[in-house]
């Protein structure tokens, strides 16, 4: 990734005048025959809104963007798309040190302008609403049960946070699925589209069917200039990719490609395809695309980094190289291809300077709790914030925070209010070297309204990832949490007015019964119980049918 | 009894039901939102001034004049004319009319101010025909078309975009190829700035924004005859690439787009077939220029014309009259014109209104919807006064006020919200209430009549026993005499 930061250098040189825009991607193989692939567009112009008279004069940026984030009076916002999952133990660091990596499902934070927190929260629900409309995502689902205001310097900015009038909103829709129709605007914003240059390779069909994808678009202020960042990442399964060009059809392999094992969990031999070992990686297989010409906009700055250890061979074109390379699009389409003796040899990844993992303990639908496990996996102390919000309906209790809580410097607590406001929990930990602590606080689950339930209220509830930023600028999420509530029968309002019904209707009943009823003398009393009696009856009938 | 008893379970239940049931409705100001719905084109009155210097050889000229021209509009409008000849009263908002001696009657309106040279003959003047000429020529060929359309005799074209208190203009320069391409467009908008803050002082709120499109292919593919790319007629309603150009707006108000297409190098030159200015407008949606050129930086110069024409087109989908030439007095009529068609929708919306509450009892108006119903009343009535008082500007902003609140109230989130129910779904939940009910009155009332047959046949029998028993005593009776 220092390859991004030549880049940055670069274009920041470059836009001393007017506007600019550059483009990159990375590819790198990463191990057991995974292949990262990172695409970055950066969009820079002077800050239109900024501009003297009564035009505001878009660009570079796009104009679409510009005009719903100035209705809604935000100043810098952060948008984050992702499925799967980052392993971060065979991986190591995500592209940009996590810093454009979400958590699963749409998350979303801005510094959004307002006279106090309420006309901010009011302006959140606007962009929310428009952004909305704009990515064809559920964004307006981030309303006020959800959204957490946190302190304006809580998440890394790269303005000035001296402005008082600017509040840090935050809110997550984990269970949102990312999917074409969100990519689709995503490239509308770029100025060559997806016609020139690396986007070309961005495909719907290509891009979601991976182990992790990400996609974000942050737009942020450096000095009088407006920053749009796109980016897109994913880690393709690329013999998956290979093996379903030459067949759609998904097939079970040959008896013979299989390799058997003894597994230490099982008494049995396993048998599973094995990783191939020599890999001949074409991109125009893997992506369906040639590179297309360069984006004429995109500066000349190299576009493309291959980052492998030596015993990779990438041809671009004609020419043959070992290990990493950088190239720049020139004006034909080109092809690139990765090839390697023992393509389970990568280069190294880097470890992350911290892991964290948030799971459910406890059992029943009354109470649960979360426990979150910190391993420091370097030699050195690492001090990180972790940032939790939680929904309404999870009754969190400060006071049972246990574990080794010698670890946590600082605490900052919101509590939720019932259909108003999560709980936030934001907690400054301090990791000793080569350690593992673990925090864990309860929680009751609380009932809902009926009508509060989805549709498909058994599946259960997504809890939004937590968030650990650490002093060194690395960024990490945990997993989404599924939370089983207790779900009421949902028949129930109709039975209640059954039985409500029934009630009344028997005191009606009855009422009724009470005055129709007549107090006759016994004969008579008899006489009709003799005329109405059944036997009665069908002597009548029979009478009246034989005419005697 | 039974019915004393079903009465006291009515009187109990009912009030019970009709509480719980109950949905607020607002106590909105019906009759006065129909009245204006039904009057707003008589309720109209603009009092328009005109100056004609007095002069010595026609001292009651400007008298005359007001007396026959407003004769004649009582006929179909409320719209009068005040003329005046009166140089102390004159201000700016007059229409200046002077008038000279000279062989042949003629008239001659300013390109810039509201000035009007008319010329008379001495027969005209001994007929006493001078002042219903002057009366003719402000009616008819100054203001004509306004007066056609207050007096309901001319709709406004159909490409004319709906009313909006305020307008989005975009502009956006879209090419067909993908290298760079720069457009001075803020020296371009010096010119077009003052018609923008004309029409944001007197007609609406105008706010500008400005992009660039990269790689736009046409949506249509235009016939290679050899020298040009030729458009022709069928090709047009296509060739905005909607689903590809990035032309939507999240604006609440109107939004008009400019285009300025540039051909990428393979297409050009694109031409439309029989346009002057290669150019043509999309009603009610904005205007698209051609521009053929190899240049990759637009200087004001080059954008001066385009300007121009998006000048005239953006007049035309706002529903400018195209004569008198004098820009000013056509701002003028601009101005009014939309001041018109606002209330006219107001009045509209508001009458939609009433209908709506009257239709649907069912549905709930709260009471944001009285304080913008009242709200837009309240702006019709300002409005009004501020046309009869000659204040355009201040009428077409009083009016767009009146039309927001009264869209704002018609379009109540709470009131579009509340879907209809529909009468089986109510029995549904009634059913179960009613059901056993019902059953058990009819029931009950079957029995009740049998029971009443009975004892009236028992009656009967009785009565029939206690007669032959009477006989048979009586009969006994004789016997035991006779014995």
């Amino acid at each position: 990734m220092l390859a991004w930061l030549l880049v940055l250098a670069s274009g920041i040189l470059a836009s001393t005048n007017g506007e600019s825009y550059h483009e990159d991607l990375v590819l790198r193989p990463l191990p057991k025959n995974k292949l990262l692939s990172s695409f970055r567009f950066v969009a820079e112009q002077r800050d239109p809104q900024l501009a003297s008279g009564e035009l505001t004069e878009y660009t570079t940026f796009p104009r679409s963007l510009g005009q719903i984030m100035s209705r809604a009076s935000t100043h810098e916002l952060h948008l984050r798309f992702s499925q799967g999952w980052w392993d971060a133990e065979s991986w190591g660091v995500p592209p940009a040190n996590g810093t454009y990596a979400g958590g699963v499902g749409v998350e979303m934070w801005a510094w959004v302008a307002g006279e106090d927190l309420a006309d901010a929260q009011a302006n959140w629900h606007r962009l929310a609403h428009s952004l909305s409309g704009f990515f064809c995502a559920s964004l307006n689902f981030l309303d006020q049960t959800v959204t957490t205001h946190l302190e304006s310097d809580a998440l890394p900015r790269s303005g000035d946070s001296s402005d008082e009038n600017l509040y840090l909103l935050r809110g997550a829709l984990p269970a949102e699925p990312v999917c074409t129709e969100n990519l689709t605007p995503f490239i509308k914003l770029l100025p060559c589209k997806s016609r020139a240059g690396i986007a070309s390779l961005l495909d719907g069909h290509q891009l979601f069917d991976s182990q992790w994808q990400t996609m974000s678009v942050d737009v942020d202020h450096i000095g009088d200039r407006l920053r749009l960042t796109q980016v897109v990442s994913n880690v393709i399964d690329v013999p998956h990719m290979q093996r379903r060009r030459r067949d759609p059809l998904p097939r079970p392999e040959p008896y013979a490609d299989l390799i058997c094992k003894e597994r230490e969990w099982s008494a049995d031999y396993i048998c599973l395809p094995d990783d191939p070992r020599s890999a001949n990686w074409v991109i125009s297989e893997i992506f369906d695309k040639e590179l297309a010409p360069a984006c004429p906009l995109a500066g000349d700055g190299p576009h493309v980094f291959v980052e492998a250890s030596d015993n990779w061979t990438v041809k671009v074109g004609g020419n043959v190289t070992s290990g990493s390379v950088s190239f720049s699009l020139g004006s034909e389409p080109v092809d690139l291809v990765l090839s390697s003796e023992d393509g389970l040899v990568v280069l190294e990844n880097k470890v992350p300077d911290v892991f964290v993992d948030r799971s459910f303990t406890g059992y029943g639908q009354q109470s649960g709790g979360l426990r979150t496990v910190f391993t420091n996996p370097h030699d050195v102390e690492v001090s990180l914030v972790y940032i939790e919000n939680l929904p309404w309906y999870m009754r969190l209790y400060l006071h049972t925070m246990s574990g080794d809580l010698d670890i946590v410097e600082d605490i900052s607590y919101t509590s939720a209010e019932d259909r108003t406001r999560p709980s936030k929990v934001q907690l400054h930990i301090r990791l000793p070297p080569l350690s593992q602590s673990s925090i864990e606080y309860k929680f009751d689950k609380s009932l809902l309204y009926i009508e509060e339930y989805p549709p498909d209220a058994n599946h259960g509830f997504e809890v939004p990832p937590a968030l650990a930023l650490t002093s060194t600028g690395y960024s990490t999420r945990t997993t989404s949490l599924l939370l089983s509530l207790a779900v009421p029968d949902f028949s129930m309002p109709y039975n209640v007015i059954i039985l409500t019904c029934t009630t009344m209707a028997m005191f009606l009943g009855s009422f009724v019964n009470l005055i129709v009823k007549k107090v006759v003398p016994e004969p008579l009393g008899e006489k009709i119980l003799v005329e109405s009696s059944l036997k009665r009856r069908i002597q009548a009938f029979k009478t009246k049918l034989i005419g005697n | 009894m039974i019915l004393l008893v079903l009465a006291a379970w009515f009187a109990i239940l009912g009030p019970l039901w009709l509480f719980t049931s109950r949905t607020y409705r607002a106590p909105l100001d019906l009759e006065s939102m129909r009245y204006y719905e039904a009057n707003i084109d008589r309720m109209v009155a603009p009092r328009v001034k005109v100056y004609i210097p007095n002069s010595q050889q026609f001292p009651d000229l400007a008298q005359a004049v007001e007396k026959i021209a407003n004769e004649n509009l009582a006929r179909s409008s409320s719209y009068r004319l005040e003329v005046t000849g009166d140089s102390s009263q004159k201000t700016d908002d007059h229409i200046t009319m002077t008038i000279h001696q000279a062989k042949e009657v003629l008239f001659a309106i300013s390109d810039t101010e509201k000035d009007i040279d008319m010329t008379y003959t001495l027969e005209l003047v001994d007929l006493g025909e001078l002042p219903s000429m002057v009366s003719l020529v402000l009616l008819n060929h100054v203001l004509g078309s306004e007066i056609a359309f207050f007096s309901n005799h001319a709709t406004l074209a159909h490409h004319v975009a709906p009313y909006s208190p305020a307008y989005h203009l975009t502009f956006s320069l879209v090419y067909g190829g993908g290298d760079e391409i720069q457009w001075d467009i803020k020296e371009s908008m010096h010119r077009f700035g003052a018609l923008v803050q004309k029409l944001d002082d007197s007609v609406a709120n105008i706010t500008i924004d400005s992009q660039v499109e990269y790689y736009a292919e046409l949506g249509t593919s235009p016939q290679n005859n050899g020298t040009h790319h030729v458009l022709d007629k069928d090709n047009l309603s296509t060739l905005v690439n909607f689903a590809e150009w990035s032309l939507a707006s999240t604006v609440e108000y109107q939004t008009l787009n400019f285009v300025l297409y540039i051909p990428s190098p393979y297409q050009s030159p694109l031409v439309i077939a029989d346009s002057s200015t290669n150019s043509f407008l999309i009603p009610q949606w904005g205007g698209v220029t051609i521009m053929n050129t190899m240049q990759h930086h637009l200087t004001s110069q080059d954008l001066d014309p385009v300007f121009d024409v998006f000048a005239s087109q953006l007049l035309s989908l706002l529903g400018a009259p195209t004569s008198p030439s004098s820009p000013a007095i056509r701002m003028d009529m601009l101005s009014r014109m939309t001041t018109l068609r606002a209330l006219r929708s107001t009045a509209a919306s508001l009458g939609a209104l009433v209908r709506l509450y009257n239709h649907m009892p069912n549905i709930a108006i709260p009471k944001r919807v009285l304080k913008h119903s009242e709200a837009a009343i309240e702006g019709i009535k300002a409005s009004l006064h501020a046309l009869s008082s000659s204040e355009w500007a201040k009428a077409a902003s009083l009016a767009g006020q009146a039309f927001t609140n009264a869209e704002q109230a018609f379009f109540d989130k709470e009131m579009v919200a509340q879907t209809f129910v529909p009468s089986e779904h109510m029995f549904a939940v009634y059913m179960p209430l009613l059901g056993p009910i019902a059953l058990v009155l009819f029931t009950n009332f079957l029995s009740y009549k049998k029971l009443r047959r009975l004892s009236e046949q028992s009656k009967k029998a009785l009565a029939e026993a206690d007669a032959l028993a009477a006989e048979t005593k009586l009969q006994v009776q004789n016997e035991l005499e006779k014995t």
